[in-house]
């Protein structure tokens, strides 16, 4: 007997459901899905992919550059109302009444045309570090490895007239790494930078940076100047012992890369400030028989430019920036003067991602300080570096057969007035005065499109996250260990800054 | 007489592999474990699909997969009707089962510097060298990281220890909570490598081209190893280092840029990595493309962010925003550009936002069957893995999901993800789809009952003069329907009572009697 369980009213239902009929479902398909205005991107892709890109790989057109004020930085000094004919990359003809039907027309009518500028001394379009500090010697570490062809400072220093730029390791240890010649070919990939079939050279350094005294507990060797002078001669004989090690040898990267200066088949750019320090690093390679083919910072290099002069050197540094720390406190403006005059060939380099975008400001203050010619200035942002870079054979002056490198400017690329309006790299124009004003337009429109798309996402109630601010690392020479510093400190010191772009 | 023989063998296989080392504290319990899912669409791999299919498993593998088969007798059979069966997931790149290293920090810029390595033992001179690594050796499973990858679908994943520039050894596991014996399927199964020198204490390498060069320089010093230096005495980093390049060799990029220079230093020694992406490769896909390599691409594609007030907004830059709205795009441009490719759910904040970033992944141009090829055989193949995982065959692994609709739809629900013959419920409800009409009779008067919405969240109502909407709630087979029907209270009823295969039925009381 069925019990019942009802106690009060006792009204019991008994009930049956019985199915008649399943529900079809439509079987739905992701892509079936209505389109809605979050799922389409029309955004695209660029080379960088920033606002400053390109939408296409940009290839090289004949360009000629009509009746302008050309610096040739060669015997035929500067010419006025010139044409200047660039064929394939190259530069194909300079004269007067030019005319090539395929080419594009460019007026330089009241314009100044000048090779390229060549910054021997810079830290840009690096990642992960350009100081590897962990040894007094690590030649094996290449910044050929690391470069960062979507750094925004390559735009920004093309917007200065830049057309190649040496990255080099930083000044932490006595023998750094390999350093890479670049050409700032914006939109490249990292190997299309490389400024093909250059020679290999290699950054050493002296002074304070190397010897990192200033850490109560630094145990890496060397501590004193003296030391210095015997990392190197260690390096050296390792290096000398590890060349006559018969076959079998485990390869040593390290060591290859000494010998090679060994051979003068690597070339040594050096951190250096001051005379006594110089004098010592000439002694060092006197004995090994090679030449420190470039001092780079050389702020006392008036003082032994006699000395550099016999070894066979050339100098690259700052024009007036000095006082910085106590190994600079001899600087004087007059150097880079002073050591042109003692017969050395002198470059004026930035060390600086800033400084590098005026770069032929800083020649031009030779001219105030001393006085040395406009071209033998401007040259020290050109022709020179080219030369102690061992390319003057292909850039650093307007040639025919050479490389087209050139920098169309608004006025006397020495005046403070002057604008790079347009910079050509391998006869492809890389930065445009006007097309960056095309470029920004976009970019504010392209901002408010996509910040328009996020607000969107959050009223159709997507998980968001707070904004985030996008910052820029910079590399300077003297730094390291990026990640030990707060953030507020890397700020502080310029390692990072905000971009935006 | 050939089927015969065979099943003897089976048997006979069997008899053999039941035993094991392990005492029970326990009476013996030995299980078959063989089910029959029958009825269901079986997915078997990413190109065949088989249409009202069985799929027979036993002892923790595949036994049968046909349209055709007959039941074993001794089968527990699961309809599954309307059902899409597929093989579980393949995750490539994984720390599943091992202890996160947390990097120590270092002496500092103006410390003192640790010149050599801390780690003890006869290895080699740099403590971000760990090519000794063998992480079969310390893997443990973890229930509660294994139910999160099971969740989205996960059946083996390849797990390392994600610390250092060479990471040591890989080995292929299954998401099964059973003992560690019986989870690894292949101990060694590749090498990794990454440009991270993790918890290493050790001053060198402090930048990137450090990185890129200790590791040039540990393959030259590996080759010159095998000559037995006496000046080097042993050196087990290099050993094993020599020894793992026998297996498949995967570079953690995590960055286009990376990625490149991953490949390159493989180049340089003849080695072809297997490179984990960052999924920002769509911005370079031809010079990806160029590198021959095969990919694992995570989903981990940004928020979007709160850029409101317009002072906010100042801060956020171009490229990040770009990048937010172009990530989904990643996979598909791999697949139109014809790379071959593995999916991981590696570098996702939350894991279990997995599903749904494959779903924008497939809205922006990836397809379904490349999407799964990406989860299945793809890494199986890159891992020698194929013949045991990765697709739906007879003596394979019993590892399969069970979905309510194809698994990579918008709604589909799946309801249960069985690693090698266990049993996984991810979700309980719905898996018997109620929706459809009914004529539900209470006290012998007929009323139209209709059941829609979704199968694992079904509503329901009464169809008639006044539609009227049904109070349903199911738990298992137990339903309760309150029908109130407002202005007619004569007819409002609380019925409880148990599901059936197409009829329910039960006992209630009207409303009004509410205690």
């Amino acid at each position: 007997m069925e019990r019942n369980r009802e106690t009060i009213g006792g009204n019991l239902l008994n009930w049956t459901a019985t199915k008649t009929a399943n529900q079809v479902v439509p079987v739905d398909s992701v892509k079936k899905k209505k389109a809605d205005s979050l799922v389409i991107v029309s955004g695209t892709i660029t080379y960088p992919f920033n606002g400053y890109g390109f939408t296409e790989t940009p290839k090289w057109q004949n360009i000629l550059i009509k009746n302008a004020t050309i610096w040739t930085n060669e015997k035929d000094g500067i010419l006025s109302n010139t044409d200047v004919l660039i064929k394939n990359g190259k530069i194909a003809a300079i004269g007067k009444n030019l005319s090539d039907a395929a080419a594009r027309i460019i007026d330089g009518t009241g314009k100044h045309l000048s090779a390229g500028i060549i910054d021997e001394h810079s830290h840009i379009a690096g990642t992960g570090g350009i100081n590897e500090c962990s040894q007094s010697v690590t030649s094996e570490v290449r910044i050929a490895d690391v470069l960062d062809p979507e750094d925004i400072d390559i735009y920004r220093q093309l917007s200065g007239g830049v057309t190649s730029s040496h990255i080099l390791h930083g000044s932490c240890n006595t023998i750094g790494g390999q350093t890479q010649l670049i050409k700032l070919r914006w939109g490249a990939a990292a190997e299309q930078l490389k400024f093909a079939n250059a020679d290999g050279f290699i950054k050493f350094a002296l002074g304070e940076n190397v010897k990192r005294s200033y850490g109560q507990s630094n145990n890496r060797f060397p501590d004193t100047r003296m030391g210095v002078e015997q990392v190197l001669t260690d390096a050296f004989t390792r290096a000398r012992d590890y060349e006559k090690m018969a076959s079998g040898k485990r390869r040593d990267l390290e060591l290859d890369a000494l010998v090679e200066i060994l051979n003068k088949k690597r070339f040594i750019t050096c951190h250096s400030y001051v005379q006594s320090e110089i004098t010592s690093m000439i002694r060092a390679a006197d004995k090994f028989g090679f030449t420190v083919n470039t001092f780079t910072h050389i702020l006392e290099g008036y003082k032994v430019a006699d000395k550099m002069k016999v070894h066979g050197s050339n100098a690259s540094t700052f024009s007036d920036w000095w006082s910085y720390k106590m190994e600079v406190v001899d600087a004087i403006p007059q150097n880079a003067y002073l050591m042109q005059q003692a017969g050395l060939n002198v470059a004026i380099n930035s060390d600086d991602p800033e400084m590098a975008r005026r770069l032929n400001q800083e020649a031009a203050k030779s001219v105030k300080y001393t006085s040395m010619s406009e071209e033998d200035a401007l040259k020290m942002v050109t022709l020179n570096p080219a030369a102690m870079l061992h390319v003057a054979d292909r850039t650093g002056s307007i040639k025919t057969g050479k490389d087209a490198d050139l920098v169309l400017w608004s006025d006397n690329p020495l005046s403070i007035y002057a604008r790079a309006e347009k910079t050509i790299v391998d006869g492809i124009v890389y930065y445009d005065i006007e097309k960056d004003k095309l470029l920004r337009a976009g970019i504010a429109k392209e901002r408010a499109r996509l910040i328009q798309k996020m607000n969107g996402a959050k009223k159709g109630g997507e998980k968001m996250s707070p904004p985030s601010p996008s910052y820029k690392e910079r590399n300077y020479c003297e730094e390291d260990h990026h990640d030990e510093k707060t953030f507020w400190g890397r700020i502080n010191e310029r390692q990072i800054s905000l971009d935006n772009q | 007489m050939v089927i015969f023989l065979l099943s003897l063998l089976m048997l006979q296989a069997w008899q053999v592999k039941a035993q094991s080392t392990f005492p029970v504290n326990d009476v013996a319990n030995p299980k078959e474990g063989c089910y029959a899912f029958i009825n269901a669409t079986i997915v078997t791999n990413a190109q065949t699909t088989l249409q009202n299919a069985m799929l027979v498993i036993r002892k923790g593998k595949i036994e049968a997969v046909d349209a055709k088969v007959t039941v074993p007798k001794d089968a527990v059979v699961v309809d599954c009707k309307g059902k899409y069966i597929y093989p579980s997931f393949i995750d490539m790149y994984s720390d599943y089962g091992t202890e996160i290293v947390q990097r120590s920090a270092g002496s500092g810029f103006r410390g003192a510097s640790q010149m050599l390595s801390n780690t003890k033992g006869a290895y080699g001179w740099n403590q971000a060298i760990r090519s000794e690594t063998d992480v079969a050796k310390t893997f443990s499973v973890n229930d509660a990281k294994a139910k999160e990858l099971r969740a989205i679908g996960f059946g083996t994943v390849l797990t390392h220890q994600m610390d250092g520039i060479s990471r040591g050894t890989c080995a292929v596991v299954t998401l099964a909570t059973e003992k560690e014996n019986m989870v690894m399927l292949k101990e060694k199964a590749a090498a990794s490598y990454s440009f991270n020198k993790g918890s290493s204490t050790q001053d060198y390498p402090t930048s990137l081209m450090g990185c890129i060069a200790l590791l040039r320089q540990n393959f030259l010093d590996a080759q010159w190893y095998k000559t037995k230096p006496a000046t080097e005495g042993t050196n087990l980093s290099l050993q094993a280092f020599l020894d793992n390049q026998a297996l498949p060799q995967i570079f953690e990029g995590n960055d286009k840029w990376n990625d490149l220079r991953a490949d390159k230093v493989g180049d340089e020694f003849g080695v072809q990595y297997v490179i984990k992406a960052g999924g920002n490769e769509y911005q370079r896909i031809n010079e990806v493309k160029a590198t021959n390599a095969s990919f694992i691409i995570p989903l981990n594609f940004p928020q979007a962010m709160d850029v409101e007030d317009p002072a906010d907004a100042r801060f956020v830059s171009l490229a990040d925003m770009k990048h937010w709205e172009m990530a989904p795009t990643n996979p598909a441009a791999f697949e139109k550009a014809n790379i071959n490719f593995a999916l991981t759910a590696n570098g996702l904040k939350e894991i279990n936002t997995f599903l749904s970033n494959l779903r924008k992944a497939i809205q922006q141009g990836l397809s379904e069957p490349k999407a799964l090829k990406a989860l299945t055989e793809t890494p199986a193949t890159l891992l020698g893995m194929y013949g045991k995982v990765g697709s739906l065959e007879a003596g394979k692994l019993a590892n399969f999901l069970i979905a309510s609709a194809p698994v990579f739809s918008d709604k589909a629900v799946v309801y249960q993800n069985w690693i090698q013959g266990n049993k996984y419920t991810l979700k309980a409800d719905g898996w018997k789809d109620i929706r459809g009409n009914y004529t539900l009779m209470i006290n012998n008067e007929p009323h139209t009952l209709s059941i829609k919405g979704e199968a694992s969240k079904p509503s329901a109502e009464i169809i008639g003069k006044d539609t009227t909407k049904v109070d349903l709630t199911i738990k298992d087979k137990l339903v309760l329907m309150v029908i109130d029907y407002k202005k007619d209270s004569a007819h409002d009823a609380r019925l409880n009572g148990i599901i059936g295969d197409d009829s329910w039925s039960g006992t209630g009381k009207p409303l009004a009697e509410t205690c």
